[in-house]
């Protein structure tokens, strides 16, 4: 009864104030398109100045010097710099991103595959990053210079420094050891296992959710330690408030002190980290998508780098860099909805 | 300072209060030192004193909310509220009393109000949180409260954010949020300070028009003497964890007895005094864990001899013509003693 | 130097207000811009207290800030003497910055917590290259000392001084550069009474010593009352009334004057 209340609440304060925070948002992303441009051009730049060609990969001795010529020019890679650049981004900003020169298809078609998948881990990822993270920051800040606090800031401390491809490597070890319980075995590889088209919807449901389990928790639990810190200390900050006090003066429970007092103005400051968090999250799962062997988009850039598959990069960096641009904004209006101070203007 | 028999017990009764602050490898700083003070039904009782003589803390320490640690009060301190003790008692108990029993008003009406939640819903809560009314029918108590205390458009009150309000209006909204269980105590902290005089003015007025409605008892804390000569029936004016002197506004304002009191009021300047004669008390209030010996105030007072360094006064009260009075100051055994020309002057 | 000798001495007020205003444009949509100084004239002069008192959201900080030349006016100007602001050459607002000083209410916020005493005049001192370096020291300890503190106390860093002591600090850094006017914005509302009375006192005998002329912005009457020998009552950014402190408070003509001064609550031993 509770619930469904404050939920229409909550949408009505967002209506109010939805057309404000609809024109700022299209107002971010309007202003965010120099910034892709910007980024999509350097890359550009970048990668053709290094070394490297894409038709290395098809060196091969039965192929003649003459074929690889032509498929240069069938490429139009025997063009100028700039009339390359002009063609691409001709084509780019029409929506034509071009043709996989390693994979032999539309890159369109590469990245529809890879991008859902890249988009499943990361959002499993940054749930668990935000709702460990947090749960563990407000235990810690609830329980300060506890021995509970002391031990999580230790296991906090040393998950943040470890990097994420050694914790996947070392997942993928343990849970392959012989000392791993049987009942606990999970899926290191792959997202689906080799009988997955013959399973039932609901275990086809816990087959996908077991193959995410490994990788989910390679990318985000360094992530969530540095959450979790982040929190500890503006919780810690917001328990001082006056307003905290003047909840304990009415007599209300320390629960609803804390979790109805201090949580929400405590995870300001944090929700704007989401949208620092992100690019943390995609620069690791392309490490851990070649660890677990997932099918996503950090696998088809690395992939894709190796063979200086020019559009595919380009591709998916402006994939990826949108998908941080949306995130962040998305945070701001996280931001705003939990905060009637801030006026989007 | 026990207020004269009246046969009934006091609403509210302080004894011996000490509080100390412990920090590691240093000596405990002691912040309020054997404070004790009775409070009857329907009375209002001003704390005076400058900033660092213990009256916030005081104040604070009788519903408990004083975070321990670092706090540490006292076994031997004794809160007697309806006879209950509170100091030990259970947070249950704590919690139970605060908001219902012991309405509490901050001084800083800007960050008292949690800005991310509505005015209304923050006035709800201290009471349907108690099961006692379901939260529709505390919004409707909440829409009452607002408009018992003056706001002009209540139902729009209920849906402001604490941003939205002056601070008038929030002290406003942080008074009905304290009274909205009928309490029977009332403690408001500096309520005034943050507040434009007009406002102040207002707010004062609000105060005791609720108390002449509902027969609260008022502890009235603040560093402004005319405010609380204006609302106490009785004032305690502490000074280094300890209260001076005690009497009520009358006497206390009218003849102070304790040379600290006596500073004070000279030291305020007034709208129609002439600005020459502001007395200016020497060196400043002495930290807590450098209490002087004897008599905490000596180093300061125009009128000291050996005595006062040496021994520490009692609070000595006692029946007068003019009534219940009392001042921590050897000046009581020896009135010859207040000679000389006292406090120097601004520009003299 | 006697103030009423630097008064007579002196034929045109250092730092005037001549029709000044300022309007904050309001920010987002439906929102109004706020004309929060409007149409203010008034002159500080040297060895002289004005007294500006008025709630908050009056505008006497604003008129404070375009007085020292922290915000531009939007209408009128201000004339330091008897050039306008705008005017000033280099060398000009180089003088404009030495004669015109503030000094704030909190006075621990505008000191640099890593810095000490000294080295916080210091750089005062340094920067406007009033005295030479080897003088420094020395300058910073009569500065010290002028305020009431120890020259000890230069090594010192401002989290360990009181209230009272840190507004001395801040009045030692205004008067580094030997200014004439200052411009205090709340001043003592921050401190505890027996301090306050000190820092009046402190402020009344720079006025005599020095000459100073002062700007004493406050809410609170019964200060101003006891520095000011003038006053200007401000409300909605307007001046609404001004004349000599004693007059004005003893027989308010304008009636927001009159309900500030009957809303002071008045120490009551007649109970």
């Amino acid at each position: 009864m509770a619930a469904p209340r404050r939920q229409t609440r909550r949408l009505e304060r967002f209506e109010l104030r939805g057309g404000l925070l609809g024109r700022y948002a299209v107002r971010r992303l309007v202003g965010s398109v120099p910034l892709l441009w910007g980024i999509v051009t350097l890359l550009f730049i970048l990668l053709h100045a290094a070394p490297g060609d894409p038709m290395a990969a098809f060196f091969n001795p039965n192929v003649s010097p003459d074929v690889l010529e032509q498929m240069r020019r069938n490429f139009g890679l025997d063009q100028s710099l700039l009339e390359q650049y002009g063609r691409w981004l001709g084509n780019f900003v029409t929506g034509d991103f071009g043709f996989s020169y390693s994979r032999l298809r539309p890159v369109r078609e590469v990245l529809a595959e890879a991008l859902p998948n890249t988009l499943w881990l990361g959002a499993t990822s940054l749930v668990v990053t935000f709702v460990v993270g947090c749960t563990v920051g407000i235990v810690q800040a609830v329980r300060q210079y506890s021995r509970l606090d002391h031990g999580l800031t230790f296991a906090a401390l040393s998950l943040y420094s470890i990097p994420t491809f050694w914790l996947g490597v070392v997942l993928v070890l343990l849970v392959s050891s012989n000392a791993w319980p049987a009942w606990l075995d999970l899926p290191i590889s792959g997202m689906q296992s080799l009988d997955y088209a013959e399973l039932g919807a609901w275990d086809r449901i816990v087959d996908r959710i077991r193959h995410l389990i490994l990788p989910t928790i390679a990318l985000g639990l360094s992530s969530a330690a540095a959450v979790a810190r982040y929190m500890r200390g503006s919780m810690l900050e917001t328990i001082d408030e006056d307003y905290i006090r003047t909840a304990r003066a009415k007599g209300l429970s320390e629960r609803r002190v804390i979790l109805r007092h201090a949580l929400a103005n405590a995870l300001l400051p944090v929700i704007s980290l989401v949208g620092l968090f992100l690019p943390i999250l995609f620069g690791g799962a392309v490490v851990i998508e070649v660890i677990f062997s997932w099918p996503g988009m950090g696998r088809v850039m690395v992939d894709a780098i190796g063979a200086r598959d020019y559009p595919l990069v380009l591709a998916a960096s402006f994939l990826f860099a949108t998908l941080v641009i949306v995130a962040n904004l998305l945070a701001d209006l996280l931001y705003a909805w939990v905060d009637p101070r801030i006026r989007y203007s | 300072m026990n207020a004269p028999a009246r046969g009934v017990a006091p609403l509210l009764e302080v004894r011996d209060l000490r509080v100390r602050f412990e920090s590691a490898g240093e000596t405990a700083a002691r912040a309020v030192e054997g404070v004790s003070f009775t409070l009857a039904r329907g009375e209002t009782l001003g704390l005076v004193g400058e900033s660092g003589c213990g009256k916030s803390l005081t104040a604070l320490s009788i519903p408990r909310l004083v975070d321990e640690p670092p706090a540490q009060t006292s076994a031997d301190s004794s809160i007697l509220f309806r006879g209950e003790e509170l100091v030990g008692a259970s947070q249950q108990r704590l919690r139970q009393l605060r908001g219902a029993e012991i309405g509490f008003v901050f001084q800083e009406p800007m960050t008292s109000l949690n800005p991310v939640h509505r005015v209304g819903d923050q006035v709800a809560e201290a009471l349907w949180t108690r099961g006692e009314v379901s939260r529709k029918q505390a919004k409707t108590i909440a829409l009452e409260l607002l408009d018992r205390v003056e706001f002009r458009d209540p139902r729009r009150a209920m849906r402001a954010y604490p941003h939205e309000l002056s601070g008038g209006m929030r002290q406003r909204a942080l008074i009905a949020m304290a009274v909205a269980c009928e309490p029977s105590l009332l403690i408001a902290d500096e309520p005034t300070t943050a507040l434009d005089v007009t406002v102040q003015a207002q707010i004062l007025e609000l105060l005791a028009s609720l108390q002449a409605d509902t027969g609260l008892a008022l502890l009235l804390i603040s560093h402004d003497l005319a405010v609380v000569s204006q609302v106490a029936d009785r004032v305690a004016v502490m000074y280094a964890g300890r209260i001076v002197e005690t009497g009520t506004a009358r006497q206390v304002f009218g003849s102070p007895r304790h040379p600290y009191t006596e500073g004070l009021l000279r030291a305020v300047p007034t709208i129609d005094g002439a600005g020459g004669s502001l007395a200016m008390i020497p060196g400043r209030v002495p930290r807590p864990d450098a209490w002087p010996s004897g008599c905490t105030f000596h180093p300061r007072c125009p009128y000291a001899w050996d005595r006062c360094e040496t021994d520490e006064p009692d609070l000595r009260e006692g029946a007068t013509s003019s009534g219940w009075v009392g001042a921590r100051c050897w000046l009581e055994d020896e009135p010859a003693k207040r000679s000389g020309t006292g406090y120097a002057e601004v520009d003299s | 130097m006697n103030s009423s000798t630097v008064a007579s001495g002196d034929s045109r007020p250092i730092l005037e207000a001549r029709h000044v205003s300022r309007r904050f444009s309001g920010r987002g949509r439906g929102t109004n811009s706020v004309l929060a100084v409007d149409d203010v004239c008034l002159e500080l002069w040297p060895g002289k207290t004005l007294g500006l008192v008025g709630e908050s959201g009056s505008g006497k900080s604003t008129l404070g800030r375009l007085l020292l030349g922290l915000e531009r006016p939007s209408g009128g100007c201000v004339h330091f003497e008897g050039r306008s602001l705008e005017d000033l050459d280099h060398d000009g607002r180089r003088r404009f910055r030495r004669t015109v000083q503030i000094v704030f209410q909190d006075p621990y916020a505008s000191l640099n917590p890593r810095m000490t005493v000294g080295a916080a005049i210091g750089e005062v001192l340094a920067v406007h290259g009033s005295v030479t370096s080897e003088a420094i020291p020395a300058r910073i300890g009569e500065l010290l000392e002028r305020v009431g503190l120890d020259p000890s106390d230069s090594r010192r860093y401002p989290h360990a001084f009181s209230g009272g002591q840190r507004q001395r600090i801040g009045i030692a850094r205004a008067l580094a550069v030997d200014p004439r006017i200052l411009i205090a914005d709340e001043p003592v509302s921050a401190l505890d009474v027996s301090v306050q009375a000190k820092i009046i006192a402190l402020f009344r005998d720079l006025q005599r010593d020095l000459g100073l002329g002062y700007l004493f912005i406050s809410h609170d009457l019964a200060v101003v009352r006891a520095v000011a020998s003038d006053v200007a009552v401000m409300q909605a950014g307007r001046i609404v009334e001004r004349g000599r402190t004693s007059t004005v408070y003893a027989h308010p003509e304008h009636p927001y004057t009159n309900s500030l001064l009957s809303a002071i609550p008045r120490l009551s031993t007649t109970a």
